[in-house]
């Protein structure tokens, strides 16, 4: 099938306007992320293990402390996700994603360590929030952000932002960090979490809709949603 | 369709919106196969509404990156985990 887009539909200028998305109103190649299994020289593959999983530690650990929400807490669950992860090194095959491997490990050792032993209540909230949340925004008359509020969210400090991802539900927060913050496919986020990928697409909306949510409130209380704008 | 009825939002296609909202996540992630892509492409080109979404969207998401800095482990931890290493071998 020829191309559609481009040339059969006239720009009219819209890249001009929508910068942020100019890149994605073309039909570009996406990158190609098949990673072909490299052959492996098996005598070097420990030692290469170790310090490839540990070229990943900052990470790691930064993404224990958006769990753990706490320092100590957050080496804890890192510390214990490498033991499991050198003691399970067998059951990695070299060639596969080593990071998206990891992250799964860590992922399961702070849910079934770490916060059993918190006995924090499991909150998954997968249920929720309603559809009636998409059907909201498409109908274009809610009070959430328009274009006219780019503005605000141009004006949002970076500290708004992680407040609003901290007070997302977990399950939505680790889904909308996986995908957003660490650039996972929704394949590895769905094996990292351990649910099907139309579970992770779900997260990924919920949470991203109450995060724009919150980012609206937040324009609204400071004066800068469009009404205001309009009557200055 | 006229032009006029194709940046008008009467159209009658509110199903359409939800769909494309409803991939707007995937479609700005490349997570969508190149059919549905065009898809939504075509859908964004008629309907001005949904293209200042998916923009709206997309800044969101270049705030959510800038709002989660990079981190680095604290010194000692790299250390630490050596040593668990080396117990286990």
């Amino acid at each position: 099938m020829a191309p559609l887009l481009d040339t059969a539909v006239p720009d009219m200028g819209l890249r001009r306007r929508f910068p942020a998305l100019s890149s994605y109103l073309m039909n570009v190649e996406a990158s190609s992320t098949d990673l072909a299994p490299d052959a492996v020289d098996v005598p070097s593959q420990d030692a290469a293990f170790e310090e490839e999983a540990l070229s990943h530690l900052d990470r790691l650990y930064a993404a224990a402390l958006r769990m753990t929400r706490n320092a100590a807490d957050a080496e804890d669950v890192v510390q214990e996700a490498y033991a499991k992860a050198f003691a399970a090194q067998s059951t990695f095959t070299p060639g596969t994603n080593l990071k998206a491997w990891l992250y799964r490990i860590l992922t399961n050792t702070y849910i079934n360590t770490y916060r059993k032993a918190q006995r924090s209540p499991r909150t998954s909230f997968d249920g929720d929030v309603e559809d009636w949340h998409l059907a909201r925004a498409a109908s274009h008359d809610s009070e959430g952000l328009r274009s006219a509020e780019m503005e605000a969210l141009d004006q949002t400090p970076d500290k708004t932002v992680a407040d609003a991802m901290s007070g997302l539900p977990e399950n939505f927060r680790m889904a909308v960090y996986l995908s957003d913050v660490e650039g996972f496919s929704y394949k590895e986020i769905a094996e990292i979490m351990g649910t099907p990928i139309g579970t992770v697409m779900s997260r990924l909306n919920r949470g991203r809709a109450l995060l724009r949510d919150a980012l609206a409130d937040y324009a609204a209380e400071r004066g800068i949603s469009r009404r205001q704008r309009g009557d200055a | 369709m006229s032009d006029t009825a194709m940046w008008s939002h009467e159209h009658d296609e509110m199903d359409e919106c939800v769909r494309a909202l409803e991939a707007v996540h995937a479609f700005l992630h490349h997570e969508l196969a190149d059919a549905d892509a065009d898809v939504i492409r075509v859908h964004l080109h008629a309907c001005e509404r949904c293209m200042e979404n998916f923009d709206i969207e997309s800044t969101i998401t270049e705030m959510i990156e800038r709002s989660q800095p990079a981190q680095r482990a604290p010194a000692g931890l790299a250390a630490r985990v050596r040593v668990i290493r080396r117990t286990l071998r």
